[in-house]
């Protein structure tokens, strides 16, 4: 695979900058509105005193920790809701996204789209998962071996489902395949199997999405406290949301091919 | 071609980087074995002749495929006290385990630091076979007395309600001075190891394996108590001649040092170990373990450690040998030519993290991956701390052999204190023992004790192991940790130059004896005074005292805390003296100056017209000195110290602006409960909490990694 086969999913991702700008910013909203709660669980904790010591974080959070478990529980709460948030909106997203990357068209139609089609990619994610838990169990009792056989075995397995569940998707909502019915979702599967650079395409993708998000943890870790984290995070974040859709345009590529493509 | 090596070098350096390569257990390292139990006089300086009061002569043999010892134990024991006694009590703690009635299991309930009784070897005990009396004689020494044999005398002996307790009847008192000669016949069956003691595999650690004889107090009194989930042991000094007779693949571990070993025979190999002036004597044997030894000074140190862990080896001897230089120095000179390091294998981790005399289990130091690295995840304590806590108990209870069974602290948390100090004197003052990303928890944040922490508050320290009960799960923070933290907080105010000596001064009188927990605190008395000087000038210029007395008062026999808080720190309208005053004759006349301005706001007048308020309180009942630093306005700062005997202090300035104020800010008060009310900035100089604005951040970060990217 050379970079110049990701081009016509990065060009149809680029024709829709609105599209990667609104949906990052929504996702960072989310996330901010999110750790609201979460500042002020740990203000109102803190009350009128202040702690020095940016390094030094650890004692104070586990002495608020023993003594005021609202604040911890606050942002358990933001990861349990932010979780759920993106079970029900990724899919409907989805929708509006796959439209857009077909080829330009109006919100309304995108929002229309995204209402159609919510329920069947609801159950496109259901069956996402349900492939990536089978995958995992194959990837596991293959992988006892060595860890690293495990571990390449477990990225295969997942990337191979997304790759999946996006075709599906695009499937659905750019042709009349039926949206339900399961055999859809098993003919984008032996369709992503038989088109290793499909796979391969749409993995390198996944991975580079799972670097930033790996990249989003570290930030946040080694940054804990610093002025700069919050700004390389949500900078990550944007760039998740890009790389995310431009996996989604290799799958939107695969049912439309772009003229000359 | 180049794919291939592009491949191999992709696999090599994967394989590196998750730690797969596995480079096999470096080679075993010996050293000569010492020749006398213990080092020489004028190192290990005087070893009082009055502490030596029961010698053992054990004959045991093992056998490795019914995990049982059959063996005989032959007692000289010597009456010290001004009394005779004519019934001794027998101490039999491997019966804990015979059954799920005995004390310590019904505190159990079949487990014991995380480790659960086995299935397969699920009982274990002691059975004595026989006792008699070989000897009875007035003696001066022990050197004669294994000679000293009339007729041997069949003896009686009854089980108690627990079966750990036996009590021996004698068949004529044993006066003071006089001594006696006793031999046992046992058979001590293995349990599968939960509790410090049993077998798993081919792993054998015998502990706790012996009849051993109570601990008769000068005035007469035996002291000897059943043995509980938390107790620990209490036995008199004395020498041990034991002869081991084991299969010949066994590498063996014990206490002391080897002084003679019989060429094997019949699958056999008898082993000869002899330890001088130590109260106990235990001993593992594995054919798996591997041998890492070296030396510190003249003393051997000897790591029996399993294969898979070998690589450790180096680590736990570093922390060992720093424990030996800082424990050497601070609490007078180590005594034994030998230490040896038993390394349980996974399966036996039951057994790990116990002390003996000349020889400790330690546990496992966690590899963390590479991998998990890079979110700066690291720790530098796991394994060691063991080695160091462990070997620790060579002096807190191996050489200052207080009663366990009655106060436990005075080992347990003595020697989490002395962990402490060992570890600074290490790592350095506050070193990290655990980091993630760009955070670190130091030693100073690991003895600290925290408020949220609400079995600290339900016993006291000074208590017996048995008043912790399983399902408090008070023991460790109370016993360990919070002792440890009363001896850090008191070493703090007072002062290292000032406490360090008294303390080794306590260290030093009370070397090979049972000291309690008075001659502790009399002892600091003694060399600190009833009220030591704290500051000469503290608030209201008054010297500042502590009443040491009071202190560990407050700090043993009650679960009362240490609790400051700022209440206020403010700025506010500074008092004038506009209106009328009579004047030198009597006649009211108003002063000729500008009436104050009122309607201006605190913040925006000037420092001359502000007056600082603080008010410090003191929510905690134990009443310690405290430090207070107030930061002004104009860039100066002061240091107070306050007794903290009244319930709150209001401190004013008048003429100067406060911008914040800081409670114990070299962190002396380990033990207070609560240190997040003790910074506080005056409303017009508010700052960042400087901790929601990072966890806020955490917390949005971790919506971003959930949400990946919209969840799409």
């Amino acid at each position: 695979m050379t970079p110049r086969r990701l081009l016509p999913a990065l060009r149809r991702t680029l024709a829709a900058p609105w599209l990667i700008l609104g949906l990052g910013l929504a996702h960072l909203a989310l996330a901010a509105a999110v750790a609201t709660p979460v500042r002020a669980a740990y203000r109102a904790a803190m009350g009128p005193y202040f702690h020095e010591g940016a390094h030094r974080l650890l004692a104070p959070l586990l002495e608020i920790t023993g003594q005021q478990r609202a604040a911890p529980a606050s942002l358990m709460a933001a990861v349990v809701i932010t979780a759920v948030i993106a079970a029900l909106v990724g899919p409907l997203l989805a929708g509006a996204a796959i439209q857009r990357l077909a080829g330009p068209c109006k919100v309304a139609d995108q929002a229309r789209t995204a209402v159609a089609f919510y329920p069947a990619s609801l159950l496109i994610g259901v069956y996402g998962v349900i492939l990536r838990a089978l995958l995992l169990l194959v990837a596991a009792a293959l992988g006892s071996v060595h860890f690293v056989a495990q571990l390449l075995l477990t990225i295969a397995a997942l990337t191979y489902a997304t790759a999946v569940v996006d075709l599906t998707r695009a499937t659905v909502v750019l042709t009349d395949a039926r949206p339900y019915h399961p055999r859809t979702f098993l003919r984008a599967a032996t369709t992503v199997a038989q088109d290793p650079l499909l796979w391969l395409r749409s993995s390198a993708l996944s991975l580079v999405h799972i670097a930033v998000v790996v990249a989003i943890v570290l930030a946040a870790l080694h940054g804990f406290g610093a002025a700069w984290s919050p700004w390389a995070v949500r900078g990550l974040g944007l760039l998740a949301t890009g790389f995310a859709l431009v996996r989604i345009a290799v799958a939107v590529d695969r049912v439309v091919p772009r003229p000359g493509a | 071609m180049v794919v291939t090596t592009a491949a191999r070098r992709a696999t090599l350096a994967l394989a590196l980087f998750f730690g797969a390569c596995d480079a096999g257990p470096p080679p075993e390292t010996t050293v000569a074995e010492p020749t006398q139990a213990l080092r020489p006089a004028q190192l290990r300086g005087p070893v009082p002749e009055d502490a030596h009061v029961v010698d053992y002569v054990l004959d045991a043999r093992l056998d490795a495929e019914a995990h049982t010892v059959t063996g005989t134990a032959r007692v000289t024991w010597r009456n010290r006290s001004a009394r005779p006694v004519s019934s001794a009590p027998l101490h039999l703690y491997m019966n804990a385990f015979r059954a799920d009635d005995t004390v310590w299991m019904q505190e159990a309930r079949g487990s014991h630091r995380s480790a659960h009784q086995g299935d397969d070897g699920k009982w274990g005990y002691i059975d004595l076979k026989a006792a008699r009396l070989l000897g009875q004689a007035q003696a001066a020494g022990f050197d004669n007395l294994e000679g000293t044999r009339g007729a041997a005398v069949d003896l009686a002996w009854k089980e108690g309600d627990d079966p750990t307790l036996a009590t021996l009847t004698l068949p004529a008192p044993v006066n003071p001075g006089e001594a006696v000669v006793l031999e046992f016949e046992f058979l001590t069956q293995l349990p599968e190891v939960f509790a410090r003691t049993g077998y798993a595999g081919e792993f054998h650690f015998l502990g706790q394996w012996f009849p051993k004889v109570g601990v008769l107090a000068k005035d007469g009194a035996w002291q000897a108590r059943v043995w509980t989930l938390n107790s620990e042991f209490y036995a008199d000094f004395g020498d041990y001649e034991v002869h081991l007779d084991v299969p010949d693949n066994m590498v063996v571990g014990a206490s002391g040092i080897l002084v003679a070993a019989d060429p094997p025979a019949d699958g056999r190999k008898k082993l000869h170990y002899k330890a001088e002036m130590v109260h106990d004597f235990a001993w593992a044997a594995d054919p798996n373990f591997r041998e890492y030894s070296a030396m510190w000074r003249d003393v051997r140190v000897r790591q029996l450690i399993q294969p898979d862990h070998a690589a450790d080896a180096p680590r736990h001897l570093e922390a060992l040998i720093a424990t030996l230089e800082s424990m050497d120095t601070r609490f007078g000179s180590y005594p034994w030519s030998t230490i040896t390091v038993i390394h349980p294998p996974e399966d036996a981790a039951g057994a790990a993290g116990m002390e003996y005399p000349t020889l400790f289990t330690t546990s496992d130091i966690y590899t963390i991956p590479r991998w998990v690295k890079i979110s700066g995840l690291d720790e530098q304590l796991s394994g060691v701390f063991t080695t160091i806590h462990e070997f620790g108990h060579q002096y807190f209870q191996g050489l200052l052999a207080s009663d366990e069974t009655r106060q436990p602290w005075l080992d347990e948390g003595f020697n989490t204190f002395a962990n402490t100090l060992t570890i600074s004197d290490w790592r350095g003052e506050d070193a990290w023992i655990a980091r993630i990303g760009n955070q670190e928890f130091t030693l100073d944040d690991f003895s600290a004790i925290d408020g949220g922490e609400a079995d600290l508050y339900l016993d006291p320290v000074d208590a017996p192991p048995e008043a912790y009960r399983a399902v408090t799960n008070t023991y460790g923070d109370i016993v360990y940790r919070k002792t440890a933290a009363m001896m850090l907080t008191l070493r703090r105010i007072v002062g290292p130059a000032r406490f360090d000596p008294a303390f080794k001064a306590y260290t030093t009188a009370f070397r090979f004896r049972h000291p309690t927990g008075d001659d502790l605190v009399n002892t600091l008395i003694r060399e600190l005074g009833e009220r030591p000087l704290i500051v000469d000038k503290g608030l209201g210029d008054q010297p500042v005292h502590l009443d040491l007395r009071g202190y560990f008062d407050h700090a043993l026999h009650t679960v009362d805390g240490i609790d400051f808080t700022l209440d206020t720190v403010m700025n506010r309208r500074r008092a004038g003296d506009a209106g009328y005053h009579r004047d030198e004759h009597g006649v009211l006349q108003l002063a000729d100056r500008a009436p104050e301005p009122r309607d201006t706001r605190v913040r925006d007048l000037p420092d001359e017209d502000v007056e600082a308020v603080i008010v410090v309180v003191r929510r905690g009942e134990f009443k310690v000195p405290v430090e207070i630093d107030l930061e002004f306005s104009d860039d100066t700062r002061e240091r107070l110290t306050w007794d903290g005997q009244d319930r709150y202090r209001l401190l004013s300035y008048p003429g100067r602006r406060i911008r914040a104020a800081r409670l114990d800010p070299d962190r002396k008060l380990l033990l207070e409960i609560r240190r997040l009310d003790n910074v506080r900035a005056a409303p017009e100089a508010a700052r960042p909490d400087g901790v929601s604005h990072a966890v806020g951040g955490l917390g949005e970060s971790l919506a971003l990694v959930t949400l990946g990217g919209l969840g799409l």
